[in-house]
C-alpha cells in the first residue's frame, strides 16, 4: 500500500503523473488530506524509489479541465476517483470520458456539474459593501493605504465548494482597479489592484455597513411585478441559503404577501371606470 | 424628488419589459483600463431574482416616463395618470457604477419614453453610455432601447457603446399597432430593424478580417476598422394576449423576425395588468401559461428543426393556439404517433431531438455512450432522461418499465395529469 498526501490540484496533478509512470494501481494507493499527515509516520513518497514502466502516460485535454473542476469539490473521495478515472483513461480506454453511463464517469461528470454551480452562484451572489478604511488583513502589520480615489469594498462568502482559487480571477478581472476582499471561512482573497494574495479562513462576516443598500433594494422592490408572482421558480434559481448575505433578501416575504392586494387593486381600478 | 423616488418610478416604469438578458457579447475586461467591468461571450449573469421568478441582472430603468405617445398597454402612455419623473445624465451613470462595484448588476438596460422628440430622446441615451465607456472606462454590458424613427447618426452611435440594441415590434399584427399603439409606425419599426441588422453584419465581417489579419502577420498590413457595432446583436419584444392574434400568427411573426432581421432573441411579455389600465384593454391575470408555450414553441423553432406550422396545428383543429396543458414537443408528438417509436440505439441525432423528454444535452449523451455498448432503459436515466415521460416513445435495450400504449387520447390525460404538478411552478 502506497499512502499519497495531496494538497491542491497542481499536487494532486504531478502525484498522479508519477504514479502513473510506475503502474499503480488505484487499489494499492491510500490518499489522504494535507492536515493528517502530522499523524503519519509515512512521508508517504515511497513509490517514487519504484522503476518507471511508463514513462509518458498522457490522458486528453477534456480529462484535464473535467479534474481541475472536480478538485474544488468538497469531498476527499475525488482524489481517488480522479485517479482511478486517469488510470483508466491511459491503460484501458482513452475514450471513456464519452461513456457518459458508467458509474465513474457519471459521478465525475456530477461532481463537475456541482462545483459548476456553485462558482456560477458565488459570481452572481458576492455581494461588496464599501469601508472607509482598507481590511486589515495583514494583522499586526501596517494597514494597506489607500489614495485619495481609490475606493475598498469586502465581501463575505460560504461556496459550498472549495472554489474561491479558481473563481478570483474573475473578480480579478472584473474590478481590477478597485480594491477588495472576498472572506470565506477556508480562505481569503485580497485584491490591491496588483496583486492577488490568500489568507487563511475568516470564521464570521466582517461588520460593514453600506448606505446604497438601500437604494438597491428600492430597485428589487419595483422591479418586481406582483401580477406575476411566482415564488418557486425564484426559489429554484436562488435558493434560501444564499439569502444571508443578499441585502434585497429581506424584502422578499413582504412584496410576496402584499403582491395579492396590489394586483386586486389594479384590476378593481380599471373595473370601475 | 430624491433619487430613491425616482428611482422607484423608473424602475417601475421598466418592468414590463422583459428582456434583462446580459448574454452573448464580446469579451473583455476591466485590466489595463481605468473603470470596472467585464462581459463574455457566453451565457450572462444573473445576481438576483424577483418574487416574480424573472432574472435580474441588470439595472433596467427608463431615463424618464413622460411620453408624449399614447400606447394603450403602456403605464407610461400620455393618458395615464402615473406620477412622472426624469433622471440626469450623472444619476443613471452613478446609479450605473455604484450598483456595478458592489456586483449587484452585469450592467444597464436604458430606455425611455419619448420627450419632445425621437432624435432628442435617442440623443439623451446615447449620451448616457457615451459618458459610461468613454468617462468612466465601464467595460460591463450596456443594452440600449431604439428609438426607431431617430436619425441613422444617433443610431450608429448607440451601437458604438452598446453591447445590445433592441426595438420592440409590441403587437403581433399590423392591425392591433395601429388601434392599441396609433402613434407608431410599423413601417419604421422594420425599417430601424433592418438598419441595425446591416450595421451590425458589417462589424461582424470587420471583426472576423482582423481576425484573419492577426493570424498570418507576414501578410501586408490591410486597413481595417475598428467598428464594433451592438456584438450581442438585437432583441425584440411582443406583448401577448392584449389583442387576438393566434399562437399561430405569433411563431409565424418571430420566425419571419429571426430570419429577416437575425434577432437574437424575441421576448414574449404576457399582457399584465397595470396601474390606471386603458379601458379599451382586458382587465385580467396575464396569461403566464400561454407565455411560457410561447418560450418553448420559439425554442423548437430555434433550435429543434420544428416549423412553424408543425407547433402550432396540433391542438383545436385550425384555432392556432398552442395546447396549454402540454408543452409543444409533446403536443407535435401526440398529433404524430407513426413518427414512434424511436430506437435510441439507432436513431439520428435530428430523430432523437424530436422525441419529448430528450434535449440537446441528452441526444448528445445517447450518442456518444452507444458507442460503448446498446444502451438500456437504465442506462438512459444515467443519461438524465425521465423514463416516465420518454417510455412511450422510444425501444431500448430490455422492456421499458413504464409501458404505457402509445394511442393517442389516454396519452394526452397520462402526461396532462403528471406535468399538473409541473406547471405549478408557473402558476
Amino acid at each position: 500500500m502506497h499512502y499519497v498526501t495531496i494538497n491542491d490540484f497542481n499536487h494532486w496533478r504531478i502525484q498522479a503523473r508519477e504514479l502513473l509512470r510506475r503502474r499503480i494501481s488505484p487499489a494499492d494507493i491510500t490518499w489522504q488530506a494535507e492536515k493528517q499527515t502530522s499523524l503519519m509516520l509515512d512521508s508517504g513518497e515511497d513509490f517514487l524509489s519504484l522503476a518507471i514502466s511508463y514513462p509518458n502516460p498522457a490522458v486528453p485535454r477534456d480529462f484535464f479541465y473535467l479534474a481541475k473542476n472536480v478538485s474544488c469539490y468538497r469531498d476527499e473521495s475525488r482524489w481517488p476517483l480522479l485517479y482511478s478515472m486517469a488510470w483508466r483513461l491511459v491503460f484501458e480506454d482513452r475514450n471513456l470520458l464519452d461513456f457518459k453511463t458508467d458509474e465513474q464517469v457519471s459521478r465525475l461528470l456530477s461532481m463537475q456539474k456541482a462545483v459548476g454551480r456553485d462558482i456560477h452562484k458565488m459570481e452572481a451572489f458576492v455581494r461588496f459593501r464599501k469601508i472607509d478604511k482598507p481590511f486589515d488583513w495583514h494583522k499586526n502589520d501596517e494597514p494597506e493605504k489607500l489614495t485619495q480615489n481609490e475606493e475598498y469594498f469586502v465581501s463575505w462568502f460560504e461556496p459550498q465548494h472549495l472554489i474561491l482559487p479558481s473563481i478570483s480571477p474573475f473578480f480579478v478581472k472584473r474590478f481590477n482597479n478597485m480594491h477588495w476582499s472576498i472572506l470565506t471561512p477556508d480562505l481569503c482573497a485580497h485584491w490591491n489592484g496588483k496583486q492577488l494574495t490568500f489568507t487563511e479562513g475568516e470564521s464570521r462576516s466582517p461588520t460593514a455597513k453600506d448606505d446604497l443598500e438601500n437604494m438597491w433594494r428600492v430597485y428589487y422592490a419595483n422591479i418586481f411585478n406582483p401580477a406575476r408572482l411566482k415564488l418557486k421558480a425564484m426559489q429554484s434559481e436562488m435558493p434560501k441559503k444564499y439569502w444571508v448575505n443578499l441585502p434585497e433578501a429581506t424584502l422578499i416575504n413582504e412584496l410576496t404577501r402584499s403582491a395579492g392586494k396590489k394586483v386586486d387593486n389594479m384590476l378593481t381600478n380599471s373595473i370601475d371606470k | 424628488m430624491n433619487l430613491q423616488r425616482k428611482l422607484s418610478i423608473l424602475a417601475d416604469a421598466a418592468k414590463y419589459d422583459a428582456s434583462c438578458a446580459s448574454s452573448g457579447s464580446i469579451k473583455r475586461d476591466s485590466r489595463g483600463g481605468t473603470g470596472v467591468g467585464s462581459t463574455t461571450s457566453g451565457m450572462g449573469i444573473c445576481h438576483s431574482y424577483a418574487p416574480d421568478g424573472r432574472c435580474i441582472s441588470l439595472l433596467k430603468i427608463l431615463l424618464t416616463n413622460f411620453c408624449i405617445f399614447d400606447c394603450s398597454y403602456c403605464i407610461n402612455r400620455a393618458s395615464s395618470q402615473v406620477q412622472r419623473a426624469r433622471f440626469s445624465v450623472e444619476e443613471v451613470v452613478d446609479l450605473t457604477l455604484n450598483f456595478y462595484k458592489r456586483n449587484y448588476i452585469e450592467g444597464l438596460f436604458l430606455s425611455s419614453g419619448i420627450i419632445q422628440s425621437s432624435d432628442y430622446t435617442m440623443e439623451q441615451l446615447v449620451n448616457i453610455a457615451r459618458t459610461l465607456r468613454k468617462t468612466h472606462d465601464f467595460r460591463g454590458y450596456i443594452h440600449l432601447k431604439t428609438i426607431p424613427d431617430a436619425s441613422e447618426d444617433l443610431i450608429r452611435q448607440a451601437g458604438l457603446y452598446a453591447d445590445r440594441l433592441s426595438i420592440n415590434i409590441e403587437l403581433p399584427s399590423k392591425q392591433s399597432l395601429k388601434r392599441y399603439a396609433p402613434e407608431k409606425n410599423i413601417g419604421s419599426i422594420h425599417h430601424s430593424m433592418q438598419e441595425l441588422r446591416e450595421h451590425i453584419d458589417e462589424s461582424k465581417e470587420n471583426r472576423k478580417q482582423r481576425k484573419k489579419v492577426v493570424s498570418a502577420p507576414n501578410r501586408k498590413k490591410t486597413k481595417t476598422s475598428r467598428f464594433v457595432f451592438s456584438p450581442a446583436g438585437q432583441s425584440t419584444q411582443m406583448i401577448i394576449g392584449a389583442d387576438e392574434s393566434s399562437d399561430n400568427k405569433i411563431l409565424t411573426l418571430s420566425n419571419y423576425l429571426y430570419g429577416k432581421y437575425q434577432m437574437r432573441r424575441v421576448y414574449y411579455s404576457a399582457f399584465s395588468p397595470i396601474p390606471d389600465t386603458a379601458t379599451n384593454l382586458p382587465a385580467k391575470a396575464p396569461p403566464l401559461v400561454r407565455e411560457h408555450r410561447l418560450y418553448q414553441a420559439d425554442w423548437l423553432l430555434r433550435f429543434y428543426g420544428f416549423s412553424v406550422e408543425e407547433i402550432s396545428n396540433t391542438h383545436n383543429g385550425d384555432t392556432g393556439m398552442l395546447d396549454l396543458d402540454i408543452d409543444p414537443k409533446l403536443a407535435w408528438a401526440l398529433h404524430n404517433l407513426d413518427f414512434f417509436p424511436i430506437n435510441v440505439n439507432r436513431a439520428t441525432r435530428e430523430m432523437l431531438l424530436r422525441v419529448p423528454g430528450i434535449g440537446a444535452i441528452v441526444a448528445s449523451r445517447i450518442i456518444h455512450s452507444r458507442q460503448f455498448h446498446n444502451l438500456r432503459f437504465s442506462d438512459l436515466k444515467k443519461c438524465g432522461v425521465s423514463i416516465k415521460k420518454v417510455a412511450p416513445f422510444i425501444e431500448a435495450l430490455g422492456r421499458s418499465p413504464n409501458s404505457v400504449p402509445l394511442e393517442s387520447n389516454g396519452l394526452r390525460n397520462y402526461f396532462k395529469a403528471s406535468t399538473s404538478t409541473q406547471l405549478c411552478l408557473f402558476d
